[in-house]
């Protein structure tokens, strides 16, 4: 980390839905532009918590985010869209009744009436597939194609900070590698993107830097390298096989 | 028999519609059922009517009715205000009432679906606080929009209407086409689609989603306002008016499926000229039974209505 200030930041973040309960303990954590960060940690960690917090839709309770030089922490969640943090839930994360082109077109509200065709042709040039099925309901496109929707419509507003909650949850092998092909060539544009991942495998491959996290608090960080030769990854993911030099997907 | 129940029915069933309208539009954004919807239609008239009187007292040439109406500018200046009003009523409803049930949804709908029930025992409660409002409030005496009497035209097929029904009858029409103009073909349509399909997402996607929730009742609760008004001209002005016509209401929104609204405007036709038929074919006592036959009908052969997508 330079001594500038991170593009996006969060410092000692504790969040959690209404019951008052926190599940995000005091994280400290940024992402610079262009830069792709991996948050990992077992089930109940807080991750998708954390990335939720950072898009507005679950309340933090202190702590402070930071994003482009200001503090987004009371912002609301459209607020926080229409400064340039776009999200991708995990699940339900398109209009399933809407075309392929109205998702799109709803994300591109936001815009001025002359960039939303620009905006809009640029993302079926970035997904190809989505351009060809523009009139099918999304409700009706396969998981792999959904995600891409999903990240596509995300992409519609030019995001400097692009939130994924584990964007490969129920995707084959195969769709998750080309998602993820797509996240590396999204990062070369200059966005800064922050991954939830349970596939620490396929993240750590492609990720800049990791977060660990464990109970609500950061427990580790550092390179996708590094964490991926750590013995005690082995232990905190028990069961999921983190191995030295695993063999991931190509940048 | 005379074809003069499809005319009289078309205009019972274009007040029913657009009130419809406000409750189709309240269970597919807020997902509940708002039973204080008929206030809106009472309200809608009342507020009307004082308008109108105040205003034709203040400049008496605006009370002179407009021939061949029976009535003058003062009541059609006060139908648009009073429009604006309930609009606003329903929104300072929502605020202080509906509003703090609701939890912000971060999940899709599960944030959103414990408040329905309570929503509903509300919108009970603010019916009758609203409709004891108004008795308290205006004193107990004749109240019509207008007391001229017209002379009916022959139409085609020996059918009468007078001039006002007409007119009501095209300004039904008007405002049908400019709303669903408006649900298809703009911004604020396509987020209310969405915000209906998905709240956390429409967050998600930049869209304000209160905001929409403000203009839906605004919407729903000026329309409503406008059948008050278009009941008010053709009957005698009462606190129970809207009260009365809320199982119609409910049966044109279930027939039509709920959350369709040109399926809550075809639905309020069709309810209205089943009333009629019935009223010409057995006579009216059986009109209340209508209603009730199209929802039992509706919730036993054809759950999701004529138009409803299936939840």
């Amino acid at each position: 980390m330079n001594d500038a200030a991170p593009f996006a930041a969060v410092y000692d973040l504790v969040a959690g839905y209404d019951s008052g309960v926190p599940i995000v303990k005091g994280v400290t954590m940024h992402v610079n532009r262009g830069e792709l960060v991996a948050v990992l940690g077992p089930n109940g960690a807080g991750k998708s918590t954390l990335i939720k917090a950072i898009a507005g839709l679950v309340p933090a309770t202190s702590g402070c985010i930071r994003y482009d030089g200001t503090d987004i922490s009371a912002q609301p969640a459209h607020l926080r869209v229409r400064n340039g943090v776009a999200f991708v839930p995990q699940t339900e994360n398109v209009f399933a009744t809407l075309s392929v082109s109205d998702n799109l077109k709803i994300a591109a509200q936001i815009l001025t009436a002359t960039e939303r065709a620009a905006h809009i042709a640029r993302a079926y040039e970035l997904f190809p597939d989505l351009s060809r099925q523009r009139g099918l309901a999304a409700g009706r496109l396969s998981g792999g194609q959904r995600q891409m929707l999903a990240v596509a419509r995300a992409l519609v507003i030019s995001p400097g900070l692009l939130l994924l909650d584990e964007p490969s949850a129920g995707l084959s092998p195969k769709a998750t590698a080309e998602l993820f092909r797509t996240l590396v060539r999204i990062r070369k544009t200059g966005v800064g993107i922050l991954l939830v991942e349970q596939n620490v495998r396929a993240a750590l491959s492609v990720a800049d830097r990791a977060y660990v996290l464990v109970e609500g608090r950061n427990r580790r960080e550092g390179s996708g390298g590094d964490l991926a030769a750590d013995p005690e990854m082995g232990a905190l993911f028990l069961g999921l096989g983190v191995r030295a030099a695993a063999p991931g997907v190509p940048a | 028999m005379s074809l003069q129940f499809l005319a009289d029915g078309m205009i019972a069933g274009a007040t029913i519609g657009l009130g419809a309208v406000g409750i189709t539009l309240t269970y597919s954004i807020l997902r509940f059922a708002n039973f204080a919807q008929g206030e809106f239609i009472t309200w809608g008239c009342y507020v009307t009517w004082l308008l109108a009187a105040a205003a034709g007292a203040w400049l008496p040439w605006s009370a002179q009715a407009i021939d061949p109406l029976s009535v003058g500018l003062n009541v059609i200046f006060a139908a648009l205000v009073a429009m604006l009003l309930t609009g606003l009523l329903a929104i300072a409803l929502d605020a202080v009432l509906f509003r703090p049930l609701r939890t912000a949804g971060t999940t899709a709908s599960a944030a959103w679906a414990p408040a329905s029930v309570s929503a509903v025992i509300a919108s009970f409660g603010a019916s009758m606080a609203l409709r004891a409002l108004i008795e308290a409030a205006v004193p107990a005496r004749q109240a019509y929009l207008s007391t001229e009497l017209q002379i009916a035209i022959p139409l085609l097929g020996g059918v009468r209407l007078t001039p006002d029904q007409i007119l009501l009858l095209a300004v039904a029409v008007v405002l049908a086409v400019a709303l669903q103009i408006m649900l298809t073909r703009t911004s604020l349509g396509r987020s209310m689609r969405a915000v209906s399909e998905n709240p956390a997402l429409a967050r998600v996607v930049g869209i304000d989603v209160s905001q929409v929730i403000r203009l839906t009742w605004f919407i729903g609760a000026a329309l409503a306002c406008a059948a008050g008004v278009m009941l008010g001209l053709v009957v005698q002005i009462r606190p129970s008016m809207g009260a009365e016509l809320l199982l119609p209401l409910f049966a044109a929104a279930l027939l039509g499926g709920v959350g369709s609204v040109p399926g809550a405007l075809i639905g309020g036709l069709l309810v209205g000229v089943a009333e009629a038929a019935t009223v010409q074919l057995l006579g009216a006592q059986w009109r209340a039974a209508v209603a009730f036959l199209v929802v039992i009908g509706v919730l036993l052969l054809r759950p999701s209505g004529l138009f409803g997508r299936a939840h």
